[in-house]
């Protein structure tokens, strides 16, 4: 199957500063693709490429037409002073709830229980969950989620990469995540790509623990692998 | 006294949803910059001859480009309070060299007596662009208010309806500026807006409770200022200022007596 994503050599520069350099990988369809890099290497401005958001400096960036992209960003500055409930929040990102999958992503948002609270008056778990689930239930053939979980407890966050996988499995959705945790990177992902400007490397996660060039390439980025799939910060 | 309440009318009408906007936006502060830098406008206008919505296109046009060019080293707020500053200052010195031309009372304090015909005119084809800006965008704007990222990776065309929404407000404050007056015009605009916040559950009730708020303080404000020969401005925000400490009362009084009960 042809990739919903390529890119082809593409570079970014922020005035004279070289943020992304040189990147070329492919996102597949049905699998989930996630990027891995320390603060500042590049993750966020490659999703928002994506996203026709930024613009490249050079090279080619194809993807695949009439695709309905979701987006959850890394930062919810929800900055603002509108009077709005959890109801409204879902209503405004997914304006036709669609698909099997409504009523668990209902559930793992708690919404029945938040749904006439306002928005202001949640914990930033509770606001991270609701708008991951606004984005998937408005059901895109390609999501990209900047950090996903870090407001989220284990649990939360376990049950999360069941309902992607499960979704991905039966809607065919591609996702591309941004996240810093290793540890379920590892354990969730099809492909990894670890970034540090420059693609330091890309592979299927099990080639963590064997391979010496990604283990390089982890270190390179600020974590090391000590064993089968225990990934560590320094 | 038709003008007046018409006037009245449609000011509320015009300014209550922008409000809105303004305080979502958390824009005050670029709100009461554009106001008075505005003042700058109405001395402009007294000196050249020129109508005082031309004179305003000038002024803001000359803020907003100030702004845009400091912003990247001084951040927003302190090139707006510059801008403001500097706007304010040069109104003050030009009204002092040009005492016979320029009456800098006028355009600060504003006259709801100087309405006519033409401004109902005015008005009310600014109500009809804030009335199809709003039809038209609302849910774009609330995304964009959201998250402008998220806005943008669905297509909302976020500059474009910020760049809009700057320009109608703009237009807004001018047209009223010789009604309202520069010093007070950010406070009719989101006093309303603020009114509304305290009992508002959704972003559209907020803009109808302070259409209906605004309405209510513009009458007062056009009543007493008619018979008492007060000033309109001062009289609006006088009433909306008792109404929102009234109903934070009635909210708190109604939050103790919810305690007792227990």
């Amino acid at each position: 199957m042809s990739p919903v994503v390529e890119f082809c050599s593409v570079s970014k520069c922020f005035g004279s500063k070289l943020l992304v350099d040189n990147v070329s990988f492919k996102l597949n369809p049905r699998e989930i693709t996630t990027l891995i890099g320390q603060n500042g290497a590049g993750k966020t401005t490659i999703a928002k490429m994506i996203l026709g958001l930024e613009k490249s400096t050079q090279g080619q960036i194809k993807v695949k037409d009439n695709m309905k992209i979701g987006y959850a960003p890394q930062k919810l500055d929800f900055n603002f002073n509108m009077p709005l409930n959890a109801g409204s929040l879902i209503d405004i990102l997914a304006p036709s709830r669609i698909g099997k999958e409504v009523s668990e992503l209902i559930n793992f948002a708690d919404f029945d229980n938040i749904r006439k609270v306002d928005i202001s008056e949640l914990s930033g778990g509770q606001l991270q969950k609701l708008v991951l689930a606004g984005t998937l239930m408005n059901q895109p053939d390609l999501v990209i989620l900047d950090e996903p979980t870090q407001y989220l407890d284990v649990t939360s966050q376990q049950e999360f990469y069941r309902l992607l996988k499960q979704i991905k499995e039966t809607t065919g959705l591609t996702v591309f995540l941004i996240s810093h945790d290793l540890f379920t990177v590892m354990k969730n992902s099809d492909q990894v790509i670890c970034i540090n400007g420059h693609v330091c490397c890309i592979g299927k996660p099990n080639e963590a623990s064997n391979n010496l060039d990604f283990k390089n390439a982890l270190s390179e980025i600020g974590f090391y692998v000590h064993s089968h799939d225990h990934v560590h910060n320094h | 006294m038709f003008i007046i309440i018409s006037v009245s009318i449609l000011i509320g009408f015009i300014f209550a949803p922008l409000g809105c906007l303004v305080l979502w936006k958390r824009y005050v502060y670029f709100g009461d910059g554009l106001a008075h830098a505005s003042m700058f406008a109405g001395i402009l206008s007294g000196m050249l001859g020129l109508p005082v919505f031309y004179s305003g296109l000038l002024s803001s046009s000359l803020f907003a480009f100030t702004i845009f060019k400091l912003r990247n080293n001084s951040g927003n707020s302190a090139a707006i309070g510059l801008t403001t500053s500097i706007m304010i200052s040069l109104s003050l010195v030009l009204a002092y060299s040009y005492p016979g031309q320029v009456n800098v009372t006028k355009y600060l304090v504003g006259d709801i007596i100087s309405a006519s015909m033409e401004d109902i005119k005015l008005l009310f084809f600014i109500l009809i662009a804030v009335s199809i800006f709003f039809l038209s965008a609302y849910k774009g704007l609330v995304l964009m208010i959201l998250s402008k990222d998220i806005a943008e990776s669905r297509g909302v065309q976020v500059k474009f309806l910020e760049l809009t929404f700057l320009a109608v407000l703009t237009f807004a404050v001018l047209s009223t500026i010789k009604i309202v007056g520069a010093l007070l015009v950010t406070s009719v605009i989101v006093i309303p807006a603020m009114i509304a916040r305290i009992i508002a559950k959704s972003p559209v009730s907020m803009i109808g409770f302070a259409i209906l708020f605004s309405l209510m303080m513009n009458f007062i404000g056009a009543i007493s200022s008619f018979y008492f020969d007060l000033p309109f401005a001062a009289s609006i925000i006088l009433s909306g200022g008792f109404i929102y400490f009234l109903l934070l009362l009635i909210i708190h009084f109604k939050k103790l007596s919810g305690k007792t009960s227990h």
